[in-house]
This record gives structure tokens, sequence and C-alpha cells, in this order.
């Protein structure tokens, strides 16, 4: 008989892939976003390119309700930000 | 012939509790049955008036505060393997009866064991403290099971060859092997202990109760020639998953059934060797568990013709809900050593991969950190649930 590995399972056999990154964000007073913080940088937010929401998953207990933003960052780069809307966190994530 | 019965009761609940330790001392409801009609397989000590077979409404006005669980027949059923598979280390001779309670025979052990005494501890301590299992033993697996009935948690129960009628003599009628409005009858009757049964003569409880009846009358007696029916483990093969967030897409289920596949395959356990049957159960978000079984045309013995054979028979398939987990279970294993492969396979380059993987798993000294992507849900609009890293296993 073959133990059954129920006991141990394999959590970490399947990953989701592009995971949501934390990040800080800082908004003025009119939710305007004015600094990302990358590593040890905090660098100004030139311009918003492009903003969308998503609102999923209504069945589940912890809804996926998010506030996405393409961002023009002051060293030239574009990003893309979301702000979680149940928890109010900002995160980092591609998407594509 | 000496027969120990083990017996475990309120099994559900303890298993229960043996994986949530955090509802200890909690009062806990198991339910089953379909959303309409549900009703108590189990509930914990603490949810007080509740009792099995109770409608889900009645219990919960019983027992305000009870957390509900729903019922897991395969976690409880892996349970009562694994202390089946346990008593099998102790004794040759097991019989797997109720969920519960199994019958392990004793005859020409106590030798080996240096006593009785050393051979019914070494029974009891098979089974894990926290199952707080009861042992009786006695001549006859009915008696046994008397006997653990009426013993405490953790402790043994031993009745001798003359003492079964005074053991048996005040039971009431209910811990007899009978149909419960067999039961009721004997009551109407006036007939509420086994000693009054065993009184009684045979013909007129034959005559009301028919062959039941009789056989009834023979245990009250002492009489008990039902032999031990040894169990016979399945040779199987299981895996098991968890799904990072519950999914109702065929493809994230034919993705973990691969991966299931893949490390079922590489297990010794079905190194040269051939499956029949292959297994698939689900725990289903607040619904009934899924299940489904796939027996294979031709024995298959590797993961690519398991795999193409499980995507035919899925393909199509409606899921009844998202689901948390997936376990496979690899069964009808054959002796079958191997099967003619073609001359232009990619065997080669696998066994290639296999062998890299073998290397990189020596030189880490730990499974090798290689992933592939693999295309769950792309038309999400979540991003990280479109593509998932599952574990590389060529």
């Amino acid at each position: 008989m073959v133990k059954n590995p129920r006991e141990t399972p394999g959590v970490g056999a399947i990953r989701p892939l592009n995971p949501p990154v934390p990040i800080v964000v800082r908004e003025d007073e009119h939710h305007r976003l004015e600094t990302v913080t990358l590593g040890r940088n905090r660098l100004r937010v030139e311009n918003t390119e492009d903003q969308w929401e998503i609102d999923e998953e209504w069945w589940r207990i912890r809804p996926t309700s998010r506030a996405y933003y393409d961002v023009l960052l002051e060293d030239g780069q574009t990003l893309t930000i979301f702000r979680d809307a149940v928890s109010g966190k900002w995160y980092q994530q591609r998407y594509e | 012939m000496k027969v120990a019965c083990v017996l475990v009761t309120h099994l559900p609940m303890k298993a229960e509790l043996m994986r949530r330790p955090d509802l200890r001392d909690r009062p806990v409801i198991v339910t089953e049955g379909p959303d309409s009609k549900e009703v108590v397989l189990d509930s914990s000590p603490e949810a007080k008036g509740v009792v099995p077979g109770m409608p889900l409404q009645e219990a919960m006005s019983r027992s305000k505060a009870a957390v509900l669980l729903r019922v897991d027949a395969s976690h409880y059923e892996s349970v009562f393997t694994k202390m089946i598979a346990s008593l099998c280390q102790r004794s040759p001779l097991v019989e797997k009866g109720e969920m519960g309670c199994a019958y392990v025979g004793l005859d020409g052990l106590e030798k080996m064991y240096g006593g009785e005494t050393r051979l019914v501890a070494s029974v009891l301590n098979a089974v894990p403290h926290n199952l707080n299992p009861r042992v009786g033993v006695a001549g006859g697996k009915f008696m046994a099971y008397v006997a653990a009935l009426s013993g405490r948690g953790g402790q043994a129960t031993r009745v001798s060859e003359g003492g079964t009628a005074s053991f048996l003599r005040d039971l009431t009628v209910d811990a007899l092997p009978m149909p419960w409005e067999d039961r009721a009858r004997l009551r109407r009757f006036g007939i509420h202990t086994i000693g009054h049964l065993a009184s009684m003569e045979l013909g007129p409880i034959q005559a009301q109760f028919g062959p039941a009846g009789r056989r009834a009358w023979e245990l009250a007696n002492g009489r008990d020639l039902s032999p031990l029916v040894p169990h016979k483990a399945i040779d199987a093969v299981n895996e098991y998953v968890i799904f990072p967030a519950p999914t109702v897409t065929l493809d994230a289920l034919l993705v973990a059934t691969e991966l299931l596949l893949g490390r079922a395959f590489a297990r010794p356990a079905l190194r040269s060797r051939y499956v029949r049957m292959a297994t698939l159960e689900a725990k289903v978000m607040l619904g009934a568990p899924w299940i489904r079984g796939v027996a294979f045309r031709d024995a298959v013995g590797g993961k690519e013709m398991a795999t193409r054979t499980l995507r035919a028979t899925l393909d199509g398939t409606v899921l009844p809900g998202p689901l948390e987990d997936l376990g496979l279970t690899l069964s009808g294993l054959t002796g079958e050593s191997g099967i003619q492969a073609s001359l232009f396979s990619d065997m080669r380059r696998q066994e290639q991969l296999r062998e890299m993987m073998r290397q990189m798993e020596v030189r880490l000294r730990a499974k090798p950190p290689v992933f592939k992507v693999k295309d769950i849900e792309p038309w999400s609009r979540i991003p990280e649930r479109r593509q998932a890293l599952v574990q590389f296993d060529p």
C-alpha cells in the first residue's frame, strides 16, 4: 500500500505567474498620483497614461476589485500599478 | 478464535480536529446530504443536544454557535485507511468493518509480542492517540465489538470465554446488528436486554424475525462463528495538489492532472508498472466533492499516454463549482514490465532530460526549482490567473 500524501500537500507545485508586488505610492489630497517608490528611489509621476478598473469574483469572500494605472515616471519608464479597492494597498503588476 | 475490535467512535469529527486543531473545545457540526436536506453526520461534544441524522435546522437551533463543516468523505476514508494499514503491521489478519471499526485476529501472535497484554497494547498503540481508540478482546467479532463499545477511549476491555453471558446480560438490544425496525419490534414484545433475548426459545424468535432473529439470538447466547475477512490493501498511488485559488476552468484541471500524473509516474511504486484506472477527486467550494473515474482500455505505463487519455475523457466536462484541490489515484497496477515502443519516439530526449534533473537534484540536494509556464485562464482579467508556473517533470 502506498501512503496517501495528503498530509503534505504540494502547495508550491503550481505557482501563479506575475503575482502583484507591493509598492509604495503617494497621492495628493485629490488622489492624484504623486510619487512611486521603486527600491530606494522615489520617482515623480509625470503623467497617468491609462486607467481602468476590474471587478471580478464577486462570489468569493474576498472579491477582486482593482483600479489600474499606467504611469509615466520621471526617469522615462512606464509602470503599471494598481490600487486594491478592498485593502487600499498599492501593487505593481504587468498587464498585457 | 481470539479477536480484537478496534473502535474509533466519531471518526469524522476526530479526523476534522486532527487537521483543524483550532476547532478544539468548540461546538462543531459535520453535515452531509444535499443543500436542502442537510443532516448531521457527526458533532463535537460541545454541540449539546446534536445527534447524527438530525436535520441541520434543528441542530443549529440547539447549538447556535456551532461551526459547520461539510463532509469530506475522502479525508475520513484516508484517516481510516491509515489506521487499517497500521493495524496490518501488527497482525496479518485485519478486517475492515464500518467506518472507524476494524477487527484484528490475535491467534498465534501472543508469543511474538511476549503475552496478550503486550499484544493488545500494541494494537491499541497502532492507532493515533488523538483518535482515542477503544479495544475489545473476545472470542468472536460481535463480543469484541460489544466489549470495545462498553469500554473507554484509550483502554482495552477483555471478555473471557466464560464471561460472555454475564457481560451481555444487561446490555440493551441496540447493540445487536439488527435493523432498527427489528429492534423496535423486540421492544414491543417486551424484550429490552440481550440477556432477556438469550433466555427466550429460538423457535418463536426465528418465527417472528427470520434469519436476522436467529443470528441475533445466537449472538445473544455468545455464539459467533462469523469469520474474519482479511482486508486486501488496494495497490494504488495517490498524488495531491492544492490550487492557488479556487478554479472553475477545465484548463486548470488539466494542468493539475498532468502535474499529478508526472509525479505519480515518477514514484518508485510505478517503476516498470502499468496502471488500469485513474480516479480524480476534488474538493468543491461550498459543495459536494467532485469525483471522476477513468478506466484505461489498455494499461498505461507513462505520463504522456495517461495524460492524452484523461484529456480526451475530461474534454467537455462541466465542473460543479470552483475546485479547491485535486487528488489523483492510480490503481489497478499491473505487473507488466513494458510495451514495445515506436522506433521514432522521443524517449531518448526524455531520458536525457530526466538524467539532467537527477543530476541537479543530487547537486542541489533538493528537487530542482525548474518550472514551465502553462496557460491556466489566458482570458482572465486578473493577470496572475492567466498563467502559472508548474513544476517541470520530464
